[in-house]
């Protein structure tokens, strides 16, 4: 897996400054990926999409491939905003446990809209389920994981390249091994 | 516990865990992330992938996000086929 950081720095390589496009080239740039920002952002992060957008330019423009018409496709530019998306609620998280972000009492809301009675302890029984994925046998947690995270089970196994039959055992008994585990812990609807 | 009760759990783990330091210096770029989701990795890389998604509540939510980005137009291995 790549263990790599992105860069964040504002400032533009005097290289990539002599690509930079002009006109309506430029201001078709910032539409597209501010539609992308604000597509992928969660809502907590709404008042915070300029400042995204500009992030993303940068990368764009420091990409090298600004001339290549090609290259400048959406699933281009909406990779770019998902790096930049995600590297700020990174930072965001450090910032917070650094007590650095006072600007932001609010709680973040992850991007699956909960009811207000699901979000009742909601997130306390995210973090027991967190700890109990962590008890759960190797193949059994992967699965129940992608799972979890809204995949099918048929997608679950092509995706971890199991059969059907052995993704829906691998998830049906990880699923009862999590609810055993969340009962222990007093956790059961 | 219903799937959507837990699904909607998982997802607010995000919001209430303190992710260990040492989780996240070991976080994969969100290439991987965006290349775990649109099926771009192999098994064994996704694998790793999942089992870092399992105990970091950024990273899964940094997953989910994927799920608003369009598949790439080639070199998929294997993935989700809804979008």
């Amino acid at each position: 897996m790549a263990q790599t950081g992105t860069e964040s720095s504002p400032s533009v390589s005097s290289r990539a400054a002599a690509e930079l496009p002009t006109g309506e080239e430029y201001a078709d740039l910032r539409d597209r990926l501010e539609r992308a920002c604000r597509k992928i952002a969660p809502h907590w992060m709404s008042d915070r999409v300029d400042d995204l957008v500009q992030v993303a330019l940068m990368k764009v423009l420091r990409s090298g491939k600004v001339e290549d018409q090609v290259e400048m496709n959406n699933t281009f530019l909406y990779r770019i905003a998902h790096s930049v998306v995600v590297d700020e609620i990174r930072s965001h998280r450090r910032r917070n446990e650094t007590g650095m972000d006072p600007k932001l009492p609010d709680p973040v809301e992850p991007s699956v809209r909960t009811n207000p009675e699901a979000m009742t302890g909601g997130a306390e029984i995210g973090v027991e389920i967190v700890d109990c994925l962590g008890q759960l046998a190797q193949s059994r947690r992967r699965a129940v994981t992608l799972y979890l995270q809204g995949h099918s089970v048929p997608e679950t196994g092509k995706m971890l390249g199991f059969s059907d039959k052995k993704a829906e055992n691998l998830v049906y008994r990880g699923l009862a091994d999590l609810r055993a585990c969340l009962k222990k812990k007093g956790l059961e609807p | 516990m219903s799937l959507k009760r837990l699904r909607e759990a998982f997802a607010s783990a995000f919001d209430s865990l303190d992710p260990e330091d040492e989780v996240l210096e070991q976080c994969p770029d969100p290439d991987v992330l965006y290349n775990a989701y649109h099926g771009m990795l192999t098994a064994a890389e996704l694998a790793e992938v999942t089992d870092h998604m399992a105990r970091c509540p950024v990273c899964a939510e940094a997953y989910r996000l994927a799920r608003n980005t369009p598949p790439p137009a080639s070199e998929r291995v294997s993935g989700p086929d809804r979008h």
